[in-house]
């Protein structure tokens, strides 16, 4: 049985997920010493701007998408942009991934520990999370508990799946909802009109439970640290990581933070490409 | 700005950030006591700890739900709960290192090392 981890980075013209995708498996050798692919639409500018990206991922998978989105990138609470954002192909990953148990992972994941090697473990075909910690703490988090009233919120940011008849229904179902997403979203009453691969794997989940909340698949044991983009990251030393995440009704302060050999999910993409140059 | 009311805001963020990271400590000591057994899942705390502890007293093997309350047979009881307490006392002294290390600083600086 072959595993390991894949990546996508989809550039956009203000962020450079290439260069993240490098960060991000440089930490996956790091800690587990795994092999990591990745899918971008990018080869060139990955080759031009990471010259040691042929040794340090296993496979450059190409992948040309031409659907995207406009999403609001944050970097920090003062700052925001309205950029391009290409997530539509994370459903591809069944098909693309050239192993047979593989880690779906965003670049902007900042791995700190070998605690996903153990996922490779696991007796489950599909595993996400589904318990996340905020780093603020103060914010209201309902969203990511529930993707509307009663549909329980799964994270796809890290998304463990093996070659299997139960891990190919559930893409082949998250690409149906994914391309008719207006439909769904009606009809399980979810606000959002932009596709987002959490809810999507999340109806799919719902749907396959028999629109209960039950557990078929499994979830990824623990929590999901993160950190919005309205947070920032200032410092990365070895497994210690530094924020100054949102002040509660103080808008543009910040309170200081840090995690320490845990992988946190790093939303403000701008403030990893500070602390990698 | 008046001296006092400075001294009082740098204090309140300093409460605010030691509250966060003792917050975030607590769930990195819940994260470290995840373990893995035959390919199931489990939590060793202490109320884990205690029902392998009373099916070992009477047993040598036995089926235990994991965290997604999938049965897992343990062949052998009680090299499972030693993993188990392994897996407990190491997360729990790396907690009670960083708590006191937590609890000896005085301002935000040392808090977070800047």
């Amino acid at each position: 049985m072959t595993k390991g981890f894949l990546i996508f980075a989809q550039n956009n013209p203000d962020i450079d997920y290439c260069k993240l995708a490098v960060y991000c498996a440089k930490r996956i050798k790091l800690y587990m010493d795994l092999p990591v692919s990745i899918v971008t639409d990018s080869p060139e500018w990955l080759k031009e701007s990471q010259p040691d990206a042929d040794t340090i991922f296993d496979k450059i998978i190409v992948f040309y998408s031409n659907t995207t989105q406009t999403k609001k990138f944050n970097d920090g609470s003062m700052f925001s942009k309205k950029l391009e954002w290409k997530n539509l192909s994370r459903v591809d990953a069944y098909e693309l991934t050239p192993y047979d148990q593989t880690i779906v992972l965003d670049s902007d994941y900042i791995v700190s520990s070998d605690f996903l090697e153990k996922l490779f473990n696991s007796n489950n075909d599909i595993m996400m999370f589904r318990n996340s910690y905020d780093l603020a703490q103060w914010r209201d988090t309902t969203s990511f508990e529930y993707v509307s009233k009663s549909i329980p919120f799964y994270w796809a940011t890290v998304l463990y799946f093996t070659k299997s008849k139960e891990a190919k229904l559930l893409f082949m179902l998250v690409k149906l909802i994914r391309d008719n997403w207006q439909y769904y979203r009606s009809l399980y009453k979810i606000d959002s009109a932009m596709y987002r691969n959490d809810y999507a794997f999340s109806l799919a989940i719902h749907i396959i439970n028999g629109n209960v909340d039950f557990n078929y698949f499994g979830t990824i044991p623990g929590t999901k640290f993160y950190t919005l983009d309205k947070d920032l990251l200032i410092e990365v030393k070895d497994s210690t990581l530094k924020f100054l995440v949102e002040k509660e009704k103080y808008h543009g302060e910040y309170i200081g933070t840090q995690t320490t050999s845990v992988d946190v999910h790093v939303m403000n993409k701008y403030s990893i490409a500070r602390i990698i140059a | 700005m008046d001296e006092r009311l400075e001294k009082a805001l740098q204090t309140s963020n300093f409460l605010a950030s030691l509250n966060l990271i003792r917050k975030t400590t607590f769930e990195e000591f819940k994260q470290n006591l995840v373990f893995y057994h035959s390919g199931c899942s489990f939590l060793a705390d202490l109320s884990f700890l205690t029902q392998i502890q009373t099916l070992k007293q009477s047993e040598f093997t036995a089926i235990v739900l994991d965290i997604n309350n999938i049965p897992c047979y343990i062949d052998d009881l009680e090299s499972f709960y030693q993993n188990c307490l392994s897996t407990y006392k190491l997360a729990v002294e790396e907690y009670h290192n960083k708590y006191q290390n937590i609890k000896k600083q005085r301002n935000i600086r040392n808090l977070i090392d800047l």
